[in-house]
């Protein structure tokens, strides 16, 4: 027979509580940019790849927050100043990491997009990306310049944004269901500096696929009668990787990898979103004015670890004002989350697709710096 | 005279074709292999002695192999029997009998339902089967039909099986009491970057259980565990995970816990796959209740200590965390059966808890659970936890296994 002790679960203290919790609400200007994208002659044998006549874009339908100027321009130096340089024509921040080749660069672009100029830029030095391919740990969602192989994606540039297919992966199963085949192309839309774009920036990204013809011209468009998702165990073509940009990946019917695709077309309708970052005290009761309504502290818990750090559970809800009722919580709150004692780091909270209250969990942080 | 005839058959020892059965083992045939696997198998325990005479007396390694499974099954068998109960077990002799009446002797109670689909209930069929596990018997029915079936949820996580047209493609199956297992799906992966090709393939063994048994804990991980995987030419099949893909995500179907094995894209086909399962069954459970009141209590549940925390109610939803720690108790994360934790008001009414993530430890694990809102006065949480486990291992064979 087990004892039934009443030793306490949680505390709530204000000498141990993070003075604060912030959250990044989003609000503000939204821009929403319609990108037509046109990959041609995309894919082939490993390294080939085509960009074959002209890339059919289109328009954006709103304009976006600065206007940048389309670059022309022709200079020899290193790369770093030559990025440098780039940052003063564009107002867009270039990081550059650590280990890249000083090397000097020829760069000539003429009426081209940032995309057009930085890739012009990475190309001539060969050993520098800002695209690795197999990095899947966590990293800046920052444009960064870092060492490695420069690749010649299959892309197409519509204003200072940039849309590629980086990679296509078939799979052919069978089960007691029957046999099927299927090819998922990885489509990376590139954002500007400027244009805040990756997964944490409340950015969203809605693609529309208007074409897809195989080597032979044959109809790829159509879905494959089981997706991803149908099998017993599957893997997934997104390798989760950071930076300003966003991943999508379309199923297509099969055709032959080897030939490649003749054409991949459509759109990407990007919703980008101006945030700023709200300080809310972590106490019951607290409360933050938002353009949208009113977040509220439920609850604070601590959850006693052993040792000096703790984790916390704060219980958030939205009241929304009048105007606001009917907006998702996707669409007023940010998934980044930060909090004192934590040194900046902060957590991303899983945000419900209905109701107003999520919860933030913090990893084990030392107690109250204060 | 029948009593007379019921002496005779009683005293005159059994005749069968054992002699005939283990030399069919080397048989290239798959089918006749696995026939001849079937009929040794149906002697059970009393057979075994026979087969460990053949099994000393073989000298192809392989048939060596085979009647080393094989005796291990028959002992799992009797073992199972005594965790899980008898086997169901179906008999059916059929000529040009309806549909609708040779399913019906398949189902049962507390088993699932079976719907011929898009098959007439009254076309006729025969078929001949004699005391075959229950997943034999609906296997047979389907070929019989012309059939393959998809297990699904009838609402309230009642099974309910529907024959599909068309037969499954021939595959390794074996049927181990309360259990079929068999490769369910073979997959392969091709990829392609600027960089490069690489390939990869993948084969998800399922272990099917009989649908009144109900297997405790997670249910995702570790279930299948694999041996070997040779190929054709001998050599090993089996490697790590690529590092070029994003997360694997598993889909299990209804009854079925399942595994998956990466194997090399260039493997000689078929394939041999070796393996057990490693399924937990609940075989000691308790109720615990933890009080709400204050900041929430702790329980001690054997080596376990239960820990209710983080009771929040706001219009928003009602919440709440359970941890649970413990230094010497495996499997902690497994031990919270699912569906079972209720929120209990102050006049008894329960209110169930969907639990939207967990996280931990092999020494602490924590779960998260939401509620209903508008609960009124909540008092104390119940939770049902396991204390014991029986984990069934069957060891398993399957050859022939080929990729796409």
């Amino acid at each position: 027979m087990s004892a039934l002790s009443a030793r306490a679960g949680t505390k709530s203290q204000k000498g141990n509580t993070p003075e604060c919790v912030q959250s990044f609400v989003t609000g503000g200007t939204t821009l929403v940019s319609h990108l037509k994208t046109s990959i041609r002659g995309a894919m082939a044998l490993s390294t080939l790849f085509l960009l074959a006549g002209p890339i059919s874009v289109g328009s954006q339908e709103a304009s976006p927050p600065k206007e940048i100027p389309r670059i022309t321009w022709e200079e020899t130096d290193y790369l770093g100043l030559l990025a440098k340089e780039l940052e003063l024509k564009t107002a867009g921040r270039i990081r550059l990491g650590k280990g890249i080749e000083r090397k000097e660069v020829k760069v000539a672009v003429r009426d081209a997009g940032f995309y057009e100029v930085l890739d012009a830029l990475c190309r001539a030095h060969k050993e520098v990306t800002y695209f690795i391919e197999d990095d899947v740990q966590p990293g800046t969602e920052q444009l960064t310049i870092s060492p490695g192989r420069w690749i010649e994606y299959p892309a197409s540039y519509h204003g200072h944004f940039k849309t590629a297919l980086v990679a296509m992966m078939k799979t052919s199963r069978s089960s007691p269901e029957g046999n099927e085949t299927r090819v998922e192309t990885e489509l990376v839309v590139f954002g500007p500096p400027w244009t805040a774009l990756s997964w944490s920036s409340g950015a969203e990204v809605e693609w529309t696929i208007n074409e897809a013809r195989d080597a032979e011209g044959r109809d790829i468009l159509a879905p494959p009668r089981i997706g991803p998702g149908d099998e017993r165990m599957g893997i997934s073509l997104d390798m989760h990787r950071s930076g300003n940009f966003s991943i999508h990946v379309v199923a297509l019917r099969d055709f032959v990898l080897d030939r490649g695709l003749k054409v991949l077309a459509g759109k990407a309708k990007i919703r980008t979103v101006e945030s700023r970052a709200v300080r809310l005290a972590a106490e019951a009761g607290a409360t933050a004015e938002i353009p949208q309504g009113t977040l509220t502290v439920d609850s604070a818990k601590e959850l006693e670890e052993s040792g000096r750090e703790s984790s916390w559970i704060i219980a958030v809800t939205l009241k929304p004002n009048e105007s606001s009722k009917e907006l998702n919580l996707h669409r007023v709150v940010g998934p980044r989350v930060r909090y004192d004692g934590d040194r900046g780091r902060g957590t991303y909270v899983s945000l419900p697709s209905q109701g107003r209250s999520f919860d933030v969990s913090t990893p084990p942080i030392p107690r109250s710096p204060k | 005279m029948s009593v007379l005839l019921a002496i005779l058959l009683a005293v005159i020892p059994v005749q069968d074709d054992f002699s005939k059965w283990i030399s069919q083992l080397e048989s290239d045939s798959i089918a006749e292999r696995e026939e001849a696997t079937r009929l040794l198998y149906a002697l059970g325990e009393a057979g075994v002695d026979r087969l460990e005479k053949a099994r000393e007396g073989a000298r192809d390694p392989e048939v060596k192999a085979r009647l080393e499974a094989l005796i291990a099954r028959i002992r799992k068998a009797a073992e199972l029997a005594k965790i899980l109960g008898p086997t169901k077990r179906v008999t059916i002799a059929a000529r040009g009998r309806p549909l609708k009446e040779v399913l019906a002797q398949v189902m049962a109670p507390g088993m699932a339902a079976i719907d011929p689909g898009e098959f007439d209930p009254e076309g006729r069929l025969d078929l001949q089967v004699r005391d075959v596990t229950w997943w034999e018997a609906l296997d047979r029915v389907a070929r019989a039909s012309g059939a393959h079936y998809e297990i699904k949820d009838n609402g309230d996580r009642r099974v309910k099986i529907t024959l599909i047209r068309g037969k499954e493609p021939e595959g390794p199956v074996l049927y181990a009491e309360q259990f079929r297992i068999s490769v369910v799906e073979a997959s392969r992966f091709d990829f392609r970057t600027p960089t490069g090709k690489k390939s990869m393939a993948m084969i998800v063994v399922e272990a099917r259980h009989q649908p009144d048994l109900k297997p405790g804990g997670r249910m995702y991980d570790d279930v299948i565990r694999f041996d070997t995987i040779t190929d054709a030419k001998g050599d090993d099949a089996k490697t790590l995970p690529p590092g070029w893909t994003g997360s694997r995500f598993l889909n299990p179907r209804m009854l079925g816990l399942q595994e998956g094995v990466w194997v090399r894209a260039d493997a000689v086909l078929p394939l041999t796959i070796t393996g057990r399962t490693d399924v937990p069954f609940p075989s000691e459970t308790r109720e615990i209740s933890l009080d709400l009141s204050g900041e929430g209590s702790t329980v001690q549940a054997g080596k376990a200590m239960l820990r209710a925390m983080a009771f929040s109610s706001s219009p928003g939803g009602t919440r709440l965390s359970l941890k649970v720690e413990s230094e010497d108790l495996p499997d902690l994360d497994q031990r919270l059966i699912p569906g079972s934790v209720f929120l209990v008001d102050s006049k008894g009414g329960r209110h169930p808890g969907f639990s939207n993530s967990s996280s931990g430890s092999n020494d602490r694990y924590t779960w998260k659970f939401e509620f209903t809102s508008g609960i009124e006065d909540p008092r104390r949480v119940v939770v049902r936890w396991v204390e014991e486990f029986h984990r069934v291992a069957i060891p398993f064979r399957l050859e022939g296994v080929r990729l796409p």
